[in-house]
């Protein structure tokens, strides 16, 4: 048999959240994924935060599920301390080196037990802490680290260091330490290369003047992170570093090594500002006696839901903005307190504060191992329409890598990255069988048989809890058969014995008393299936986290103990086999938008193999960017556009709809089927998945006397006199521009994100043209983010001059004797600016289509209050809809740059992708069943359900009888429907209403 | 949309005015029948199905009695869309809002239905006024008109139901149709209201004189009335916190509980198919209630009324009108009705919700808002 032309393998370099989104969403299709950590466990800069903006999540909270699949998924390989050393061959057959250093702790064995953590002598600053904390020699990164078994630092470890100690070694019951592991190297052979290494933080030493380390109580952003941080150094009471006060007057000092050419770092980083919002507001929730102040050049808060963000900030949590750059940070020594020394409007001042926080850029990473094109900024040079492609072919860049970015783009980059990875590599071949089918033994009418397994996890139970007192506790109880107790539960061995006490015992029903299901259920339920027990006949109770590691007495724990088995008890007993509901999927996609973003999503999965059905409103495709002539990079997009279309019309696998209208959309993810109306007939289309990439439009502005003179233009008509009839420019002396026209305010109260970038490209044009034109550029905040800066810095140089003004004094324009006037009262030098241009120009953002809200409803999907589409989440699922099956790309999630746009549409490509590359859905087996005889279709639960999964329909025609039903496909058994029926009709199966009466009923009641 | 006119009254005969007009209404088809109260030759003051114009005689609208909240009955036979009938509903305000939150709760179909309202002073339980409705027809009808007319003595009439006490909303919150009698001199005129197109259209039947507003008395009168009740609720409500506030005299409250369910059974917004209560999931087996009497010594019997009670509180309190039904319907004589305008109106005080306000509000539990309940757990 001949070699596959193909490997079925990727390489993802960096476990951030980029990777690990790369690395999950390339091993949901089949792929197999090596995950290359060079730290001892994933997570990367986004375990370290507190929350994130804007919804002010728990980063921890939403990021260690992720870690948690990755590190459970079968297709993904994690290779913690791991470096790539060198990449060879050519896409799709790539061999990668990678070196694998020693952690000196068997992770097969090891149980995550935390035993050995204790007992190590050496006490080292803890760099995860940011060094305001400390950790042993043997340590783990952070508590939740996956993987969890920790790691012994051989510069400090006295084993290593002197040869004495030991004590590791000696606690660890599971004899998992092995001080003569060897760093290793090893060759694999991969098909695509994902680099997601991430940024560095920039370091706070560039500018001795800010005195970070010197000063005990100015610290990093990210290390003030750690402080907000509940498992961080302070347990999360904000207290200064210096003398462990609470600190009351806190500044924040904003593009600390950014936008800043005498460091050599230009550019803007894109995160900060919001980053430093966020940790004032949540400051103040800590402790609201904190005035939180934040020193800034511009607020960039150019993405969705930020300026209200801001605006929050202000009022709610009177967060203080004073536009000043900070000189210099001196210490007062009597008593620790911080002087930032500033200028702002009034000159020269002084300002004491308690603690200060250095808002550090993102700067490049270094690629190690690899050759990739970097420009000035050392950032890698991309291509406009393969934003996620290195000049390195084969190998795709996800997240902060490729330019500075925060977690939502990332996660983007990472599914854009994953999608790319797909069309050089084939899933593998499917595993014989997932699951052996028949061999399940068949409870139904057998008396419950119940084994207890009560875990001592080395001594972090059994060091409170008796342990053996619990066991025969549990034989006492009704229906428990066999009880025993075990070291570690977890652990290989254990695992085999509780198979074979299952089959010596004929139990029927499994109860391990241990540690929180969250980490360790799948794995006990895995080892129910090999055991020919349905995963679902068994219950955990937690003895250790919400025991052993908060009771400290002993007696107390072990009746604590003993009523936790007894409630685990009395809820597995009557638990009935589950099984997942599986449906099929239709292997084609439907892309709604012909703009740059639907292209981009149909070509991306088009090359994955998938049909996909292109439908377009309008007779052309290419959308808004068949207004845009140029990038500011100076690309030409018109010639881009034309190869897009061109390439689009001669794919076989994509059909074209153009003129059409979506008239309905029936059913779910998987399958669904959809009618077309084209030239005056109904197509009907089946497909798996949808894209929406509907775009938005430019807004036309009815402020500043716009329509009514032949001299104001807005940005997009002046653009195109620029690519026509530049001859125009020439005869001008003055031009002015007014930013964020009828945007940030009102009706439209956000930042349409292009706009600065287009007025700075557009004034760079006329100055190429005719460069003794004035050019006024009047604006709120300018938020050239990111590499864009470099643009900006070009405007200034080019003469354009830039004029700040406030949303409460507007610059005022009419027509006097003729001629355009502006006036503007200038905020620095308080004075009447008054302007004679020959054209106004106004910039006046973008808004969505008002018609998106029909396509919201027939497809479930929700707006936003400003009526772009809602993602599932702002953070992690940023092209995903609740909806399953549902993806978004493009504009009418928000206002984009084209490369942006392309890689929103890859993003959702891919994510799509490993929807198509089931043969089957499996749907959760834990699912809300409604008893439609208690049911009284009030509609509370289909109002109430985030996933559109339940709906009141008629279930009787002849009765014309109502009641809810559950679709399979879309319910992901949260149970809210379960929590909010008054009825009590539904319940959720796996967790039965009635089950946790009886667990309820074993605590309180009936002894 | 909404036109406002008086509708005038014939012979000081406010009752047998609104009859001429309901008739005119069924005879040109517009509801094809009315629900509305009546009382039968025997006495018996009930909520009926009109349609024949001939029995006009039996029909009492603006009768202050009130046995049962006509909305559950609305809920009962009008829940699916009718294919041609339209039903016109002459009700109290407290029984159109609950009407509201069974539309909310798709419980009643609108299509189906002439939200007709009418001012409510109050009312009595029919056994009160057991003399007043068996005397005859002309002597009731004057009753009420005197009643109608009573101005402030309904505001101190103690035998008015204990709900009506410190209701504050004598007037109709939705409807197509509002008929109006406080602060007009109703032996002259009536207040006639629309606040649909089909409001329009009905109205449009009928002589009546249009006026630009409500006429300034009428509101005078209005928020002296409501003020009254409201000074009447606090001090209801400050007995009630007396006597119930606190485990121990919550527990007291019940205590007369005989477990027999009329409270849930006449709440118009108690919607469910079969009560929880009502279920098996709740029963124990003998052993099961032995063991119990064990772990305690004794336990009071019958069981879980306590529990009934606050769950019913927990599931009614967002949609509840406060129209005190159930506490008429107690045969323990529990003080429910205090304690439900207390409870009902904090907790959709707390969602900025009230309940039959509007058909547009979305129910409190259905929605999700980041800033709500930030008092709770934070500070």
């Amino acid at each position: 048999m001949s070699e596959p032309k193909f490997s079925d393998r990727v390489l993802v370099i960096g476990g951030g959240i980029g990777g690990v989104q790369a690395a999950l969403d390339l091993a949901d299709t089949g792929r197999k994924v090596y995950l290359v950590e060079s730290a001892p466990a994933i997570g990367g800069y986004m375990a370290m935060l507190d929350k994130t903006f804007p919804t002010n999540d728990c980063s921890m909270c939403i990021l260690s599920p992720k870690l948690v699949s990755c590190a459970r998924h079968p297709n993904v390989e994690l290779m913690t301390l791991s470096q790539l050393v060198t990449i060879s061959g050519e896409p799709g057959r790539f061999r990668v080196r990678i070196v694998r250093h020693a952690r000196s702790v068997d992770l097969s064995r090891c149980t995550g037990c935390g035993d050995c953590l204790e007992k190590c002598p050496v006490k080292v600053p803890n760099e995860f802490e940011g060094g305001l904390a400390q950790r042993r020699a043997i340590y783990r990164l952070y508590a939740q680290a996956v993987p969890n078994a920790p790691v012994i630092d051989r510069r400090f470890c006295l084993k290593f260091t002197k040869d004495r100690c030991g004590n590791c070694a000696r606690v660890c019951k599971a004899g998992a330490i092995d001080y003569s592991q060897q760093d290793e190297e090893i060759e694999l052979e991969v098909g695509a290369v994902i680099n997601a290494s991430g940024s560095v933080i920039v370091d706070p030493q560039l500018r001795k003047e800010f005195g970070h380390r010197r000063l005990a109580n100015v610290v990093t952003a990210l290390e003030f992170e750690r402080i907000l941080s509940a498992s961080g150094p302070y347990s999360g009471h904000v207290l200064r570093p210096g003398d462990g006060k609470e600190p009351k007057r806190i500044a924040w000092v904003q593009c600390f090594g950014s936008r800043d050419e005498s460091i050599d770092h230009g550019y803007c980083s894109s995160v900060c500002c919001m980053y430093a919002v966020k940790e004032a507001v949540i400051a103040r929730e800590h402790n609201p006696a904190i005035e939180p102040t934040i020193f800034y050049m511009d607020i960039r808060a150019y993405g969705k839901e930020f300026d209200r963000y801001i605006e929050r900030a202000q009022k709610q949590y009177r967060v203080r903005f004073v536009q000043a750059r900070v000189a210099e940070i001196l210490e007062q020594k009597e008593n620790g307190g911080l002087i930032v020394r500033y200028a702002d409007n009034g000159g020269q001042r002084s300002e004491l504060f308690d603690l200060v926080v250095l808002s550090c850029g993102l700067s490049a990473r270094e690629f190690t191992g690899m050759t990739v094109k970097v420009d000035s900024t050392g950032f890698p040079v991309t291509r406009l329409t393969e934003p996620v492609s290195s000049s390195s072919a084969g190998v795709f860049l996800a997240g902060s890598c490729a330019v500075p970015v925060a977690i939502p783009e990332t996660v983007m980059a990472a599914s854009a990255a994953a999608l790319k990875a797909m069309t050089l590599t084939v899933p593998a071949a499917k595993a014989v069988s997932e699951e052996q089918g028949g061999s399940e033994l068949d409870v139904a009418g057998a008396a419950p048989r119940i084994g207890v397994f009560v875990c001592n996890c080395g001594i972090n139970i059994g060091g409170v809890v008796r342990v053996p007192e619990v066991v025969e506790y549990a034989r006492t109880l009704p229906g428990v058969v066999y009880a025993e107790e075990n070291l570690y539960s977890c652990s290989a061995d254990t695992l085999t014995k509780l198979k074979q006490r299952v089959r010596d015992y004929n139990l029927n029903r499994v109860v391990v008393a241990s540690c929180s299901p969250r980490t360790h259920e799948p794995l006990f339920q895995q080892t129910l299936a090999e055991a020919g027990l349905n995963p679902h006949l068994f219950a955990m109770a937690n003895i250790r986290d919400q025991c052993s590691w908060v009771h400290p007495d002993r007696d107390r724990a072990t009746e604590k103990a003993k009523d936790l088995v007894k409630m685990a008890v009395a809820r597995v007993r009557r638990q009935l086999p589950l099984k997942p509901v599986k449906l099929p999927v239709t292997r084609a996609a439907l892309v709604v938008g012909g703009g740059i973003s639907g292209m981009a999503a149909a070509l991306a999965l088009a090359d994955t193999g998938v049909d996909v059905c292109l439908v377009e409103r309008e007779p052309v495709l290419g959308g808004m960017a068949r207004r845009i002539y140029e990038t500011i990079e100076g690309e030409d997009v018109q010639r881009l556009l034309a190869e897009m279309v061109a390439q689009i019309k001669s794919h076989p696998r994509i059909r074209i709809f153009t003129e059409a209208e979506i008239r309905r959309i029936n059913g779910f993810v998987g399958s669904f089927e959809t009618t077309v109306a084209v030239a005056g007939r109904e197509e009907i289309v089946r497909h798996g998945v949808v894209i929406v990439a509907t775009g938005a439009q430019y807004r036309q502005p009815d402020e500043y006397l716009y329509g009514q003179d032949p001299r104001i233009h807005t940005q997009q008509e002046l653009e195109e006199i620029v690519a026509r009839q530049p001859e125009e420019l020439k005869r001008l002396d003055t031009v002015v521009m007014i930013q964020c026209v009828g945007s940030r305010e009102g009706e439209h109260n956000y930042c349409s994100r292009v706009c600065c970038t287009e007025a700075v490209k557009n004034a760079l044009a006329i100055k190429r043209i005719n460069p003794d034109c004035d050019i006024y550029i009047l604006y709120r905040d300018i938020r050239t983010y990111g590499t864009l800066e470099r643009y900006y810095r070009q405007a200034r140089e080019a003469g354009v001059i830039f004029v700040r003004y406030e949303e409460t004094d507007k610059p005022q324009v009419k027509v006097s004797e003729g001629k355009l006037q502006v006036e503007l009262l200038e905020p620095v030098l308080k004075m009447l600016l008054r302007l004679q241009p020959d054209w106004l120009i106004l910039s006046s953002g973008v808004t969505p289509y008002a018609d998106a809200s029909i396509l919201g409803q027939l497809l479930k999907v929700p707006l936003q209050q400003d009526g772009f589409f809602l993602e599932a989440h702002a953070k992690l699922r940023p092209v995903d809809f609740a909806t399953e099956g549902v993806f978004v790309a493009g504009m009418c999630r928000y206002p984009k740059f084209i490369p942006e746009a392309v890689a929103s549409a890859q993003a959702a490509a891919g994510r799509a992708a490993t929807v198509l590359a089931r043969e089957y859905i499996e749907a959760e087996p834990y699912q809300a069943v409604v008893n439609p005889e208690r049911c009284s279709a009030c509609g509370m639960c289909e109002k109430l359900c985030a996933y559109r999964a339940i709906e009141v329909q008629v279930i009787d025609e002849r009765s014309g009888r109502r009641a809810a039903v559950v679709n399979q496909a879309m319910c992901k058994g949260c149970g809210a429907c379960a929590a909010n029926c008054r009825s009590a009709a539904i319940d959720i199966r796996g967790f039965v209403a009635e089950n946790i009466s009886r667990e309820l009923a074993a605590l309180f009641a009936e002894d | 949309m909404g036109k406002i006119g008086l509708l005038p009254v014939k012979d000081n005969r406010p009752i047998q005015t609104l009859r001429e007009l309901f008739v005119r209404w069924l005879e040109s088809g517009r509801v094809s029948a009315l629900l509305v109260p009546a009382v039968s030759p025997a006495g018996i003051a009930a909520p009926v199905l009109w349609s024949d114009p001939e029995k006009a005689s039996q029909i009492y609208p603006l009768l202050p009695v009130m046995g049962i909240n006509s909305a559950g009955v609305v809920a009962e036979i009008a829940a699916d869309k009718a294919e041609g009938s339209r039903l016109g509903v002459v009700l109290r305000p407290c029984e159109l809002r609950a009407v509201v939150e069974l539309i909310k709760l798709q419980q009643i179909a609108r299509d189906n239905l002439v939200l007709i309202g009418v001012d409510c002073a109050g009312t009595y339980k029919p056994t009160t006024l057991v003399n007043e409705l068996k005397s005859d027809a002309g002597e009731l009808e004057n009753w009420i008109t005197g009643f109608l007319t009573a101005q402030d003595r309904y505001l101190k009439d103690e035998r008015l139901r204990r709900a009506c006490q410190l209701c504050e909303f004598p007037v109709p919150l939705v409807y197509d149709v509002a008929l109006g009698f406080l602060g007009v001199n109703p032996k002259e005129q009536l207040l006639i209201q629309s606040a649909s197109e089909l409001g329009d259209m009905l109205l449009s039947e009928v002589n009546i004189s249009p006026v630009a507003a409500v006429p300034a008395e009428r509101q005078v009168y209005l928020d002296h009335f409501i003020q009254n009740r409201q000074e009447q609720a606090v001090r209801m409500i400050a007995d009630f916190d007396r006597t119930a506030l606190g485990p121990e005299k919550l527990v007291r409250y019940f205590a007369h509980c005989i477990n027999c369910h009329n409270c849930m059974k006449v709440c118009p917004v108690c919607y469910c198919r079969e009560c929880f209560f009502d279920s098996e999931v709740l029963k124990r087996d003998l052993d099961g209630y032995i063991r119990v009497s064990r772990r305690k010594g004794l336990n009071r019997m019958p069981a879980d009324t306590l529990l009934f009670h606050l769950t019913r509180m927990n599931h009614m309190m967002t949609s509840c009108v406060q129209c005190g039904i159930c506490e008429d319907s107690c045969p323990a004589g529990i003080g429910l009705s205090v304690m439900f305008r207390k409870v009902s109106r904090e907790a959709q005080a707390a969602f900025e919700y009230l309940s039959g306000r509007s058909l547009e509000e979305p129910l409190p539990l259905t929605t999700f808002r980041e800033d709500e309940f930030r008092q709770i757990g934070e500070d």
